[in-house]
C-alpha cells in the first residue's frame, strides 16, 4: 500500500493509469519491470526514467549500517545451551536472529535437546536462561509435558531453591505455549499468525519458536518422487524460512527447527558433497544458519552432538549424555573422542599410539620406528 | 594457524611490482575508467596490459587461493565462490571485506567495503574475532619490521577502524537487493575513502525462492550483475558474489551437485571459484577464469579466519592439533628432550584450527 501511494507522490495520474495497463501498481512491480517496456509505456526518456527508478530504489533499499554500528548495538542474547563447547564455539550458544536445526536419527534425542531448550529460554535470566516466551510446534505429537516439567525441575532444583519451586515451574510453564499442526497448510498459518502478531506489534517481547519437527510434516505431504513435488516442496520451505528468519532478526531471538535424515545420508560422499545430508536436501540446508547433529554414540544414553554449519565457522564436536536435565557435556568422553580423532591424523611411520585419560588430564603417547619423536600429546582445559 | 610476519612479508612480495602504484595516492577509479573511455575508441592489448598490471588484487590471507586466483581476488571484476553449506562461503566474504580495509603497505587497499547480506549470516560475533586476529596481526608485522612508518600505520588500524569500513546491508528479498544496487552508486560517492570491494553473500538465495517466471528471474539477475560490473568498473572495485549448490538430475537418472541460479548465471561472472569438501580437507577449485588455469588448492578456516593448509598440517602428529578451538600443547618427550632441541623441533604452542 505504501508503494501504491508512493507512486501517486511522483507520478501524474495519467502516468499511473498507464501503468497499470501494463500491471505496474507498486514500486516492486515498477522495479522488477523491463525498463524498456516502461519507457515506451510512459513515453520518457532514459533520464527520466531513471529519476523515477532511483527513487523507487531509495524508498526500498535497505538501511545503511556499518559493523561498528551493528557492534555497538549488539548485546549478545544468543540461547545458550549450556554445552560449554558448544556454546563456545558457537561464540555465546544460538545466535540470536537466525536459524538452527537440529537433524539426526529417530531417537537420537531432537526432541530432548528441544524440550531442554525450551525450558532454558524461559527460565529467567538470573539463571542463565533468556525469561522469554516459547512457542513449540509440535507437528508429530511428541510433545510431553510431563517430561517438560521434569526437565525445568531439574533445571531450577540443580540451582538450590526448594520452596519456590512449585510455583517458579508454574511460571515457566505457563510461558511455553504449545500448539500441535498436523498439516503443512497448518502450520503455515500458525507461523503467519505467530510472525504477524509479531510484526504489528501484538507482543512486544517475541517468543522463540522451535519446531518439531519441520522434515516430518514436509516429507509426509509433498511427493518428491515428480519434479513438481521436489520444487512445490522447496517453495514451502524457503517461503517458510524467509519468514521464520525475518521474525528471528526483527525479535533478536533464535527460532529452532528439526529434521530427520534420510538413507541420502549412508550414500557415498561426492565430490563436493558434505558427507551429512538431511532428509531436506541441499537446497534447505543454504536455508538454515546453523545446523547440529546429533548420531548415535558407543552405548545407549551417549550421543554425539556436531555443529556441521555455523555461521562462526567452528565445527566442532562432543559427546553428550541425555539425562534428567535434558542434555549433559560428557567432558570425559568427549575428551578421549578428540583423541580418537588426533590419532586419525597420524601418518603411518608413527605406528603406535596409546591413548589414555582419567578425570583430570587426557594423553596420547605415539612412538615412531625410530622411536625418536615420542611425544606426549595432552589436551589442556 | 596464525600468520607469521614473514607469511606477510611473500604477501607483499607477490604483489611486489605493483607496490609503486599502490603507494601513490591515486584517484579512485582512474585506472579503470582509462579503459571504459578507452573502450569507445578502441585500445591495444598492450595498453590494456599496462592497465591489468596496476589493478589491485584483494588478499584472502590464504597464499593457495591468492596464488591460484594471481594475488587475491582482481578488481573491476566479478568473482563467484559457489559452495555446499557449512563450507565457509561466509567465512571467505567476511575475511574480504576485512582484507579490504587493510593498509596499503600491508598489501591491502586500505579502502571500505560494502557487505550486502541475504541470508542474515553476518554474525558479529565473528566478524569482531576474525577483524582482531587481522589487526593483531598487522601490528604483529609493523612490530617486526621497526619500521616507524609501518609501526605508525598500524597504530591508527584498530578494531573501530575496520568496523566502521565494512558497510552493511541486510537484503531480505530481491526487491531490496535490486533497489540497493540501483543507488549504491550514490553511497559509494558519498563515501569520502575509496571503496574497493563489494561482497554479496548470497547472490543466490533471493532468486531462489518465490519465482515461478524463471524468465524473469533471468532478466533480474543479469540486470543485477550488469548493474555491480558497472559499479566494478567505474569505481574500480572487486564484486564477490557467493553462490549455493543444488541438486540437478542427469538424463541417466544420476544426481550432480552443481552452483545455482542456472546455465546462464554461469556466464555472468567472470571468474568462478568453487570450493567442496575432499575428505575431510577444504578445497578451492578454480573452475573459470580469464587469465589463469585451472587448478585446486587446499584451504582451511580457522579461528582467525581463512588460512592455508601448511605443512606442518600434513605433516602426521603435528596436525594433529586440527581438533578443536582450544590450544593444545604439544609436549616433547621430557627424556627426549636433547634429541628434540638437536632436530631443531622445540615444543611448539600453536592456536588450533577449528576444523576436526
Amino acid at each position: 500500500m505504501m508503494n501504491a501511494l508512493l507512486l501517486e507522490e511522483i507520478l501524474e495520474k495519467e502516468d499511473i493509469i498507464k501503468l497499470h495497463k501494463i500491471h505496474i501498481f507498486t514500486g516492486e512491480d515498477f522495479i522488477r519491470s523491463s525498463p524498456l517496456c516502461v519507457m515506451g509505456c510512459l513515453k520518457c526518456t532514459h533520464t527520466q526514467y531513471d529519476n523515477i527508478l532511483s527513487v523507487f530504489s531509495h524508498w526500498l533499499a535497505p538501511n545503511h549500517q556499518t559493523a561498528l554500528s551493528l557492534y555497538s548495538i549488539y548485546n549478545g542474547t544468543g540461547l545458550l545451551t549450556h554445552l560449554s563447547k558448544i556454546d563456545t564455539a558457537l561464540l555465546g550458544g544460538l545466535p540470536a536472529g537466525t536459524i538452527t536445526e537440529i537433524s539426526g536419527p529417530s531417537g537420537s534425542g531432537k526432541t530432548q535437546f528441544c524440550l531442554m531448550l525450551a525450558v532454558i529460554s524461559s527460565l529467567p535470566t538470573r539463571r542463565g536462561g533468556l525469561g522469554k516466551g516459547v512457542s513449540f510446534i509440535d507437528t508429530n505429537c511428541s510433545f510431553s509435558a510431563k517430561r517438560l516439567i521434569s526437565i525445568a525441575e531439574n533445571w531450577l532444583q540443580s540451582r538450590s531453591i526448594s520452596r519456590t519451586l512449585s510455583d517458579s515451574i508454574k511460571q515457566l510453564a505457563d510461558k511455553i505455549k504449545i500448539y500441535t499442526e498436523l498439516t503443512c497448510t497448518g502450520l503455515e498459518k500458525r507461523i503467519n499468525a505467530l510472525t504477524s502478531a509479531a510484526a504489528t506489534g501484538e507482543t512486544a517481547d517475541g517468543d522463540i519458536i522451535i519446531i518439531d519437527s519441520l522434515a516430518g510434516l514436509v516429507r509426509k505431504e509433498y511427493d518428491i518422487r515428480t519434479v513438481k513435488g521436489v520444487s512445490d516442496r522447496y517453495q514451502f520451505l524457503s517461503q517458510m524460512s524467509s519468514k521464520l528468519k525475518a521474525y528471528a532478526e526483527e525479535k533478536r531471538i533464535p527460532v529452532i527447527v528439526t529434521s530427520q535424515v534420510s538413507t541420502q545420508f549412508s550414500s557415498s560422499a561426492a565430490r563436493g558433497q558434505p558427507s551429512i545430508l538431511t532428509s531436506l536436501g541441499i537446497s534447505w540446508t543454504h536455508c538454515v544458519d546453523t545446523r547440529l547433529f546429533i548420531e548415535f554414540y558407543k552405548d545407549s544414553n551417549k550421543r554425539k552432538l556436531s555443529i556441521a554449519k555455523s555461521p562462526t565457522g567452528g565445527l566442532i564436536s562432543v559427546i553428550v549424555r541425555i539425562e534428567k536435565k535434558g542434555l549433559i557435556l560428557d567432558y570425559h568422553e568427549t575428551n578421549l573422542h578428540k583423541l580418537t580423532l588426533l590419532s586419525l591424523f597420524l601418518s603411518p611411520d608413527q605406528l603406535d599410539h596409546q591413548i589414555s585419560g582419567d578425570s583430570n588430564s587426557y594423553s596420547m603417547t605415539v612412538k615412531d620406528q625410530t622411536d625418536r619423536y615420542t611425544h606426549r600429546v595432552a589436551l589442556r582445559e | 594457524m596464525a600468520i607469521t610476519p614473514a607469511d606477510a612479508s611473500s604477501m607483499e612480495m607477490m604483489k611486489g611490482p605493483h607496490s609503486s602504484t599502490l603507494s601513490s595516492p591515486e584517484v579512485p577509479g582512474s585506472s579503470l575508467q582509462v579503459v571504459g573511455s578507452a573502450k569507445n575508441e578502441g585500445c591495444t592489448a598492450l595498453e590494456l596490459l599496462s592497465i591489468e598490471q596496476d589493478l589491485d588484487h584483494i588478499v584472502t590471507f590464504s597464499a593457495g587461493i591468492d596464488g591460484m586466483l594471481g594475488g587475491g581476488v582482481p578488481v573491476g571484476k566479478i568473482t563467484e565462490f559457489c559452495g555446499s553449506p557449512g563450507i565457509g562461503k561466509t567465512q571467505l566474504s567476511i575475511q574480504l571485506a576485512i582484507d579490504a580495509t587493510l593498509p596499503e603497505p600491508f598489501g591491502g587497499c586500505g579502502g571500505h567495503s560494502v557487505y550486502i547480506d541475504t541470508e542474515g549470516s553476518f554474525v558479529i560475533d565473528r566478524v569482531v574475532q576474525i577483524a582482531t586476529a587481522t589487526v593483531r596481526h598487522v601490528h604483529s608485522v609493523a612490530k617486526s619490521s621497526a619500521d616507524p612508518e609501518l609501526l605508525a600505520v598500524a597504530d591508527g588500524y584498530t578494531l573501530e577502524v575496520v568496523l566502521g569500513n565494512i558497510h552493511y546491508y541486510r537484503c531480505h528479498n530481491h526487491i531490496q537487493l535490486i533497489a540497493l544496487s540501483n543507488i549504491l552508486h550514490q553511497t559509494i560517492s558519498n563515501i569520502n575513502s575509496k571503496v574497493c570491494l563489494i561482497v554479496v553473500d548470497s547472490i543466490a538465495s533471493p532468486f531462489r525462492s518465490s519465482f515461478k517466471d524463471m524468465g524473469l528471474r533471468h532478466r533480474l539477475l543479469s540486470g543485477l550483475a550488469q548493474t555491480f560490473l558497472k559499479l566494478a568498473t567505474q569505481f574500480s572495485l572487486a564484486v564477490v558474489f557467493t553462490n549455493q549448490m543444488t541438486t540437478k538430475t542427469q538424463s541417466n537418472g544420476q544426481s550432480q551437485l552443481v552452483p545455482a541460479l542456472g546455465e546462464s548465471w554461469g556466464h555472468v561472472c567472470t571468474i568462478r571459484v568453487i570450493l567442496y569438501w575432499e575428505g575431510k580437507e577444504r578445497q578451492a577449485h578454480l573452475y573459470k577464469s580469464p587469465s589463469h588455469p585451472e587448478s585446486v588448492v587446499s584451504y582451511q578456516i580457522t579461528k582467525d579466519g581463512v588460512r592455508d593448509v601448511t605443512d606442518d598440517d600434513h605433516a602426521g602428529l603435528d596436525s594433529v592439533a586440527k581438533v578443536d578451538w582450544e590450544e593444545i600443547v604439544l609436549q616433547e618427550d621430557e627424556s627426549l628432550d636433547k634429541i628434540s632441541a638437536v632436530e631443531g623441533r622445540p615444543p611448539s604452542k600453536r592456536h588450533c584450527p577449528l576444523e576436526c
